[in-house]
C-alpha cells in the first residue's frame, strides 16, 4: 500500500511531464489543506477532502447561539470568544497557550505524512549550494540558521517547518529585537499546523530566496505574526 | 558552451531543474515555455547575478531569450552614475537565460 508521499512524489513527477510545475498537493485525513488561489488543483484538493470528511455531529440544543466576536488574547493567550443566545450575551475563552501550541506542533508531524524523504534530501542538496558550508551545518544540526539583509539590515532566523523570525538590532544597543514571524507557504499548506505543501526544506528555500531577491515582496506575501502568537512557533 | 539553469521548487518531485542549452533546442524550447507558464501563474523567479547576490526577474523577454530585472543599485564607492542612454528602458537591465542561475518560487498560499 503506496503512503501519501510515495502517491504525492510519483503524480507530481508525472504533472511536471504536463507542464504543471508545482506537483500535486497531497489532501491529509483530518487536516485542511489550503492551496493558493491560482492552483490548478484546489477542486479536485477540495472533493478528496470532503470526502474523507467525517460527517459532523448532531446539534445537542436547538437554541441558536451567534457568536459576535473572537480574538486571541496576548495577556490570558487563549482565544477570547463572545457570543449571544436566547439568555444573553456571555464571553468564554477556548484553549490553553500550551495546549494551542502544542496541537499545531503535534499537527505538523501528522501532515508529515504527505512529504517524501527523497524530496526533502533534494532540497537539502539545492540548499548546501545557496549557503556556505558552516550556515549549512548549522542547519543541519539546529534546524536553523541566520541571515542577515545587506538592504535592509535586519537579521532573519530561517527555521524548519516553523515561520521565519524578523530581527533587528536595538536602537539602544545591545541585544537585537524581535520584529515579526513571517510565515509563508508557497503552493498550499495544512491549516491549524507550521506545514506546507512542500518538504519544510522547500519552505526554507522559498523564504531565503523571497528575501534575497525581492525583500519587500516576501514581507507582501508573507503572514507577519507577533512573536507572542502561537502562530509564531515560539 | 555556457548553461544556465533554472531550479522549481515542487511538492513531491523535489525542485525540478532545466537547463538553457544554447546547443540543445528542444531543451531550451521547454524550459523557455516554463518560464512563460511560470510568469503568468504568478512565480517570482530569483535571479543569481555575477556579484552572487539575487534579484527578482520583472519579465521574461522570449524572443531575446533573457530575464529582465532592474538594474543593480551601485555600491555606495561607485562614481557617480552615467546619465540614462536613450532608446532604453531607465533602470531595467537583461541577463540571458543561458547565463543565469535562477529559482522558481510559486505564489504563496498564507501560512
Amino acid at each position: 500500500m503506496p503512503t501519501y508521499a510515495e502517491i504525492s512524489r510519483r503524480l507530481s513527477a508525472l504533472y511536471v511531464q504536463r507542464s504543471e510545475w508545482c506537483g500535486l498537493p497531497m489532501p491529509i485525513p483530518g487536516l485542511t489543506l489550503t492551496l493558493e488561489p491560482k492552483n490548478p488543483f484546489r477542486d479536485i484538493c477540495e472533493q478528496v477532502e470532503a470526502a474523507q470528511a467525517e460527517p459532523a455531529p448532531a446539534a445537542e440544543s436547538d437554541d441558536p447561539v451567534e457568536v459576535v466576536n473572537v480574538w486571541f488574547s496576548r495577556t490570558l493567550q487563549r482565544d477570547v470568544v463572545i457570543a449571544r443566545d436566547r439568555t444573553g450575551v456571555r464571553a468564554y475563552t477556548l484553549g490553553t497557550s500550551v495546549s494551542d501550541r502544542m496541537r499545531a506542533m503535534v499537527q505538523t508531524i501528522g501532515a508529515a505524512a504527505a512529504w517524501h524523504l527523497d524530496t526533502e534530501m533534494t532540497a537539502i542538496d539545492l540548499l548546501a549550494t545557496l549557503v556556505k558550508p558552516h550556515i549549512f551545518d548549522s542547519y543541519l544540526m539546529t534546524g536553523m540558521f541566520l541571515e542577515t539583509s545587506q538592504r535592509s539590515q535586519v537579521t532573519y532566523v530561517f527555521r524548519r517547518a516553523r515561520p521565519t523570525l524578523a530581527l533587528r538590532p536595538s536602537l539602544h544597543g545591545g541585544d537585537m529585537v524581535g520584529l515579526c514571524a513571517l510565515c509563508l507557504h508557497p503552493i498550499g499548506y495544512y491549516q491549524e499546523t507550521f506545514a506546507g505543501s512542500m518538504t519544510p526544506t522547500d519552505d526554507v528555500i522559498a523564504h531565503l530566496m523571497l528575501m534575497r531577491g525581492d525583500e519587500p515582496m516576501f514581507w507582501r506575501r508573507a503572514n507577519q505574526h507577533p512573536l507572542w502568537h502561537p502562530t509564531a512557533g515560539l | 558552451m555556457s548553461t544556465g539553469t533554472l531550479s522549481v521548487l515542487n511538492v513531491g518531485a523535489g525542485d525540478i531543474q532545466v537547463s538553457f542549452n544554447q546547443h540543445d533546442a528542444e531543451e531550451r524550447q521547454r524550459a523557455v515555455r516554463m518560464l512563460k507558464d511560470m510568469q503568468a501563474r504568478g512565480y517570482a523567479i530569483l535571479v543569481r547575478l555575477d556579484d552572487g547576490t539575487y534579484t527578482r526577474a520583472l519579465e521574461i523577454d522570449e524572443a531575446h531569450g533573457a530575464y529582465v530585472i532592474q538594474t543593480p543599485e551601485p555600491a555606495a564607492a561607485a562614481p557617480v552614475a552615467e546619465p540614462p542612454r536613450r532608446g532604453r528602458r531607465r533602470g531595467r537591465t537583461k541577463v540571458p537565460f543561458e547565463q543565469a542561475k535562477a529559482i522558481g518560487v510559486a505564489r504563496s498560499a498564507g501560512g
